[in-house]
């Protein structure tokens, strides 16, 4: 039973906290994978920078907005307990999300 | 600031030196990163001897972390449009390219992932103001070690950027006196 108990304490991180951690890290990888995309397709390079002058100012307005659409969605999706997630698994995803964008951006620029 | 005094180096007598206001916002840029650094840290110490005495401390760091963060973010970008455009060449051309090559390019590009975690501290402090549970715990000093670490490391590349900088003008320095 404490066993149980404990095991439920862990899981109780709660609807917003598990979706944006959720959010931290897949936006995380899209910021790698936007990077990726502005450097070798030269239509969105393009793109990016005629959307507000400079194609980082750009990138960083996607990504932000993707981090904040993404964290109310996945809340709202989550609802009922469907986000079941533990503490100990969001931590592992949230650094894991992390380390995969920073090594996707380095990786590319090496 | 480096722009203008090549400008000045190679005979114009009209390019101003506006250093002091541009300066200002180049210095607060690491500033802030390092202060919200210090505030990371600060909730990472919170959340390892997690207590009801310590709530108030761990919600108002994550919240400075993360309102230091986002100045450090708005101070760099506004000098990065700006100013950084024209040292981008006197860089390439100095002893230390792969300062603006590698360096600088993955800075500005990981730096929006250090904002989202700085931004995700506050939920975490607010939703889990005395994270006693083992995996709560986790989450809360797994994020706060990310913004740390990151956040060092970035100060660090910024280091390597102004240091190539500086070498790039001690060469060009060098040049005029021959």
């Amino acid at each position: 039973m404490m066993r149980a108990m404990r095991s439920h304490q862990d899981n109780a991180v709660g609807r917003y906290v598990t979706a944006f951690g959720l959010s931290v890290a897949i936006t995380s990888v899209v910021n790698g994978a936007l990077l990726v995309l502005e450097e070798t397709s030269e239509a969105a390079f393009v793109w990016m920078t005629a959307a507000t002058g400079d194609h980082w100012i750009t990138q960083g307005l996607i990504i932000v907005g993707l981090f904040v659409v993404l964290g109310i969605g996945l809340a709202f999706a989550g609802r009922g307990r469907k986000l079941a997630i533990g503490g100990g698994t969001l931590a592992a995803i949230v650094v894991f999300g992390t380390a995969a964008g920073a090594l996707i951006i380095a990786g590319f620029y090496l | 600031m480096a722009y203008q005094l090549v400008h000045l180096l190679e005979g114009a007598t009209d390019a101003p030196v506006h250093a002091l206001p541009e300066e200002l916002i180049l210095l607060a840029h690491p500033t802030f990163g390092l202060l919200a650094v210090l505030a990371a840290l600060w909730v990472l110490v919170e959340a390892l001897n997690a207590n009801e005495a310590g709530a108030a401390r761990l919600k108002a760091a994550a919240v400075a972390a993360a309102t230091f963060m986002w100045l450090a973010y708005l101070f760099g970008g506004y000098w990065y449009i700006t100013e950084y455009q024209s040292d981008i060449a006197l860089i390439l051309e100095g002893p230390w390219p792969f300062a603006e090559t590698f360096f600088m390019k993955v800075k500005r590009h990981l730096f929006l992932s250090l904002l989202l975690l700085a931004t995700y501290l506050p939920v975490l402090a607010f939703a889990h103001p005395v994270p006693t549970a083992r995996g709560v715990r986790a989450l809360v000093v797994s994020t706060a070690g990310l913004v740390i670490a990151l956040g060092l490391a970035i100060e660090g590349v910024g280091a390597i950027i102004s240091t190539a900088e500086k070498l790039s003008l001690a060469a060009l320095l060098s040049l005029r006196a021959l």
